[in-house]
């Protein structure tokens, strides 16, 4: 295909404005699939890319567009992931394309991650096509929002197609947009091979699979390759692009998307934002690829079964593999045994690597509660990072600390501002500005720290806003803070996982709302646990778990036996996800109870 | 611990389902239909399921040395050989009527031992049916006497007459009363009183008025269970566990056991008490990993090959009543701690340790080891503390945990 005929893009929006399901439309529309068997085919082939080892996330597909004007289209939409709502992933997917389709709904409007993406497609110098979804619910206010996106991101929106992606309603004309609004790609196929890795999952036949956008020259099976990073060459086995099922193909050209095998068993030796070109005529010059994002916040991961220690290694490695974000190093807990130390971009991050490490390989982890890194500045005038509270030095030891602090900028309803100045507020925030937005909502912006932002602040903002609110941050620095740690007794020994930093004026609620928590947390046992929460040795609330009475099924009859083993096999598998530290059994729950405790109780 | 209460394992007992109940409570999980219509076909289905499943029905009584080799193959379904004991429950075994119940007895007397057998045996025969309150007859009792039915358990539940109305049950604590009286009457000496506790809101107080009235009774069996919101059930879905307070539960399970064994009875069952010697035996028999042969739809039974079901449709046991569908049970030596551990006589290891071929001091050092206070061994037999019993789920599950 001639290369004016290619269109690299994705599709941008706000959590559930309605990408995928556009997404879906498109692949229908240019007959990529049946509609019919639509769900049936892609989920067929998810399984089969499960059985080979190969992410499940439809990363790249490559359609053929029959346009309005006689010509046939091919069209690479490359997917931004949709379960991790932040940048990161986002600014990977659109430095393989020349455009962006801006989906916004119709009926609730930009919100903060609308913006944070905008941001992202204009720092990536892409065209961007604005959307207007869900045309047909009845609160469906397209103009105010036409005004709205003008006025505030500052995209024309006279020409924004007005859409249901869900009837499919004027999806086509979105298609013809492409083809004349999107550029084509500009890339010169003589000069040497300049293609960015923006992905990469592990196959267990193939090895890295590298997933590429080809932004200069062309590759063939059979090229050597290098990696411009590692200076790693392999010869290419195996390429071609996604329809959505793998295709294999003999070359991948200038403008094209697709996969790259080339039998590469040491995983370490691709990184994303990586360039590869060819070994025996390279290119001068790296694409620029992408900034290494640097982790906001670290969490310890350890296996329940300390034998899986291993297991747990090499399973992050393969997730480093396409998520360089990701960082881990070995770490030992009294508590808790050999684990890592991982860092994330956020929560969700973390939350989706905890639930890809036990689904996908299998393994049943306990995370310890979330920390961001502290600047410890010590009395002997030598400044030490701390990530994991536990390795907080001795209070005698310590002049200062420094916490870092974000930029939250919050969309909301113009009747919700106080709730969420209260909040704001609450959470050690310092008001920086508000500003109108249109009629009904606002922007609000706080300089906040980040340990009470990753601290249940975004379900309480929604819980408080009826899910109105929404909300992006940006690190804005580090700032002196009063801060001590938090220790956890349990049966009079301080469990290392259960410390958290806190400032000084949240210690003792939240010591108290901790031992609470944990009191509910863990199960009773057979003798009564203490739960004690100390600053030193300075115990400031204390609880019992009391002793367990009575674990009895009533009635075990010749009937029953099947029934009752089954409820005891129940009892068994919740222990499993225990932890026995020293003679208590702790549950996963437990070491994240600083996450769901309520401040206020 | 106790010195036991049966010489072997092998003493076979027979269950029979009656899957009938005249409506359906609130809190029940046993298989049963309300639909009493079905009866007439299903004791034509149960007499044919007698016929397959016990081949020798028709000319072996008479045949001792058959009779004999067939002993050994126990414990079949061999009418006329030896069930130590025989349980007809529900369902609500009561709620045939007088000449369906006629039919039922008919039908299960050739497993009735001949009384040279029982001479045998150290232990007495036992044949006990459940019955509701509200559906007890003199007619019916004179009918389930005369066949050799000598126990009757009943289900009372509570004699609050609000809580009945609660969860279901269509009968008074009158009634109950009435109930007890007229089975005397008619000369059945060994009752069983079916109770229940820790319904939502209910307090210390309520139980001990149930437990007043049941030692009013003067009758020497009670089985009485904490109310467990069974999946599937109505109540479940009109409460939640939360409503029930642990803690109370455990005080009134506490309760229970100090005025029970204050008025003489012993508390040999999680759920069991007895006094003058009249322990459940049938119940008792499948504790100390027995085995059982089971009759009619929702009955399960346990043979050589382990646990075995009916047909799970009626009318797919109405089609083929003799089908056994055999439980995945990988660990069948776990069932028998379950199940042993519930009584004070615990578990005999030597025994087990024969049957299964397992060691177990070497294969649950560590719970032993872990529940040193709750779990004795004595004379070869294991068994649980008082607070063990309490708590024998927690050890159960680490018991499980070691498989």
């Amino acid at each position: 295909m001639d290369q004016k005929n290619i269109r690299n893009f994705s599709i941008i929006a706000h959590i559930d404005h309605g990408k995928s399901t556009l997404a879906d439309r498109i692949l229908e529309l240019t007959d990529s699939v049946e509609k019919r068997e639509m769900k049936d085919q892609i989920l067929d082939s998810m399984d089969l890319e499960r059985e080979r080892g190969i992410t499940i996330k439809l990363n790249a597909v490559e359609l053929v567009y029959h346009a309005k004007d006689g010509q046939d289209y091919l069209f690479h939409l490359i997917d931004t992931p949709g379960h991790v709502d932040f940048s990161y992933e986002v600014s990977r997917s659109l430095a393989a394309c020349e455009g962006a389709i801006l989906v916004v709904d119709a009926a609730q409007g930009v919100q903060a991650q609308t913006m944070a993406n905008v941001y992202l497609a204009l720092e990536n110098d892409l065209e961007i096509l604005p959307v207007l979804n869900k045309i047909d619910l009845p609160s469906a206010q397209p103009e105010v929002v036409k005004e709205e996106i003008e006025n505030l991101i500052g995209l024309d929106c006279s020409d924004a197609v007005e859409i249901s992606a869900k009837s499919g309603l004027n999806v086509d004309q979105v298609l013809e947009e492409i083809v004349h609004r999107l550029p084509a790609p500009k890339g010169d196929p003589t000069k040497p091979l300049q293609a960015l890795v923006f992905d990469s999952v592990y196959d267990p036949y193939k090895g890295v699979i590298a997933w590429v956008s080809v932004k200069n020259g062309e590759v063939q099976v059979g090229d050597k390759i290098r990696l411009m990073q590692s200076g790693a060459e392999y010869e290419v086995t195996e390429l071609g692009v996604r329809t959505p099922k793998l295709l294999n193909k003999k070359k991948l050209s200038t403008g094209d998307v697709g996969w790259i095998a080339a039998s590469i068993k040491d995983i370490k030796t691709v990184r994303v934002g990586d360039t590869i070109t060819l070994a025996d005529n390279p290119t001068a010059e790296p694409l620029a690829g992408y900034k290494e994002m640097q982790p906001m916040v670290y969490a310890g991961l350890y296996p329940v079964d300390n034998a899986r220690y291993d297991d747990l290694k090499e399973a992050l490695e393969k997730l480093q593999l396409n998520d360089a974000s990701l960082h881990f190093e070995p770490e030992t807990s009294q508590a808790l045994g050999f684990g890592f130390r991982c860092g994330f971009l956020g929560l969700l991050h973390m939350d989706v690597i905890e639930e890809r490490l036990e689904r996908e390989y299998n393994l049943n982890l306990i995370a310890t509660s979330p920390s961001v890194i502290y600047q410890v500045h010590k009395t002997d005038g030598t400044v030490e990072e701390v990530d994991n509270p536990a390795a907080l030095p001795p209070a005698q030891k310590i002049d200062y600390i420094e916490e870092p602090y974000v930029r939250a900028e919050i969309l909301v309803p113009k009747d919700y501002v106080g709730t969420m100045m209260d909040l704001c507020q609450k959470k050690r925030g310092e008001y920086i500005d508000l500003q109108m937005i249109d009629d009904t909502r606002m922007e609000l912006i706080y300089e906040m720290p980040l340990s009470e932002v990753i601290f249940d602040f975004f379900d309480r903002m929604k819980s408080s806003t009826k899910g109105y609110a929404s909300f992006d941050y940006t690190f804005s620095g580090y700032r002196r803070s009063d801060l001590q740690k938090l220790d956890i007794l349990l049966n009079g020994q301080p469990v290392d996982a259960l410390s958290i930093i806190v400032h000084k004026d949240f210690a003792y609620n939240r010591g108290n709302a901790m031992a609470v928590k944990l009191k509910d947390l863990i199960p009773r046992q057979q003798f009564e646990i203490p739960v004690q929460a100390a600053i030193g040795s300075k115990v400031i609330a204390r609880t019992n778990i009391k002793a367990l009475r009575k674990n009895v099924l009533a009635k075990c009859y010749g009937g029953d036996i099947s029934r009752k083993k089954k409820l005891l096999e129940k009892q068994k598998e919740g222990k499993k996800r225990m932890k026995m530290v020293g003679s208590v059994e702790i549950p996963q729950e437990a070491f994240m109870a600083v996450l769901s405790m309520d401040d206020d109780k | 611990m106790s010195q036991k209460l049966t010489s072997s394992f092998n003493v076979p007992s027979l269950y029979v389902h009656v899957p009938f109940c005249s409506h359906i409570c609130s809190y029940c999980a046993f298989s049963k239909t309300a639909n009493t219509g079905r009866i007439d076909a299903w004791l034509n289905t149960l007499e044919q399921e007698i016929r397959i499943a016990a081949p020798v029905y028709e000319t072996d009584s008479t045949d001792s040395d058959k009779g004999e080799s067939s002993d050994q193959r126990q414990p079949g379904l061999v009418p006329g050989r030896f069930f130590q004991t025989i349980y007809i429950g529900g369902g609500t075994p009561s709620a045939l009527d007088e000449e369906q119940t006629a039919r039922l007895l008919q039908l299960l007397e050739p497993f009735r031992p001949d009384e040279s057998r029982l001479a045998q045996s150290d232990l007495p025969f036992e044949w006990t049916i459940e019955a509701n309150p509200e559906s007890l007859t003199a007619k019916k009792i004179r009918l389930w006497k005369k066949a050799g039915i000598n126990r009757v358990s009943l289900g009372i539940q509570t004699f609050n007459d609000e809580r009945l109305a609660q969860i279901g049950r269509y009968h008074t604590a009158d009634e109950s009363r009435k109930a007890v009286e007229l089975l005397k009457a008619e000369g059945i000496e060994n009752i069983c009183a079916d109770l229940m506790y820790g319904f939502p809101g209910e307090s210390l107080e309520e139980l001990d008025r149930d437990i007043d009235a049941f030692l009013e009774l003067e009758i020497d069996h009670l089985s009485i269970y904490s109310l467990i919101l069974e999946d599937g059930t109505l109540l479940a879905r009109q409460i939640s566990a939360e409503d029930i307070d642990g803690d109370l539960c455990a005080a009134m399970y506490e309760r229970i056991e100090e005025r029970l064994t204050k008025a003489g009875y012993v508390h040999y069952e999680v759920s069991s008490y007895a006094r003058n010697g009249r322990y459940g035996l049938h119940n008792t028999l499948i504790w100390e990993d027995g085995r059982y042969a089971a009759l009619g739809w929702g009955a399960c039974g346990r043979d050589e090959k382990g646990l075995y079901d009916h047909a799970r449709r009626f009318d797919d046991y109405l089609k083929d009543p003799s089908a056994r569908i055999y439980e995945d049970d990988p660990n069948p030596s776990f069932d028998a701690l379950m199940t042993g551990l519930r009584t004070i006589w615990g578990v005999d290891l030597d025994a087990w340790q024969k049957r299964y071929g397992i060691d177990f001091y070497g294969k649950y050092k560590a719970v032993l080891d872990r529940w040193k206070n709750d779990l004795i061994i004595e004379n070869g037999r294991l068994g649980v503390s008082r607070q063990g019993m309490e708590r024998l789920d927690s050890i159960l599950v680490d018991f499980l945990d070691a498989e």
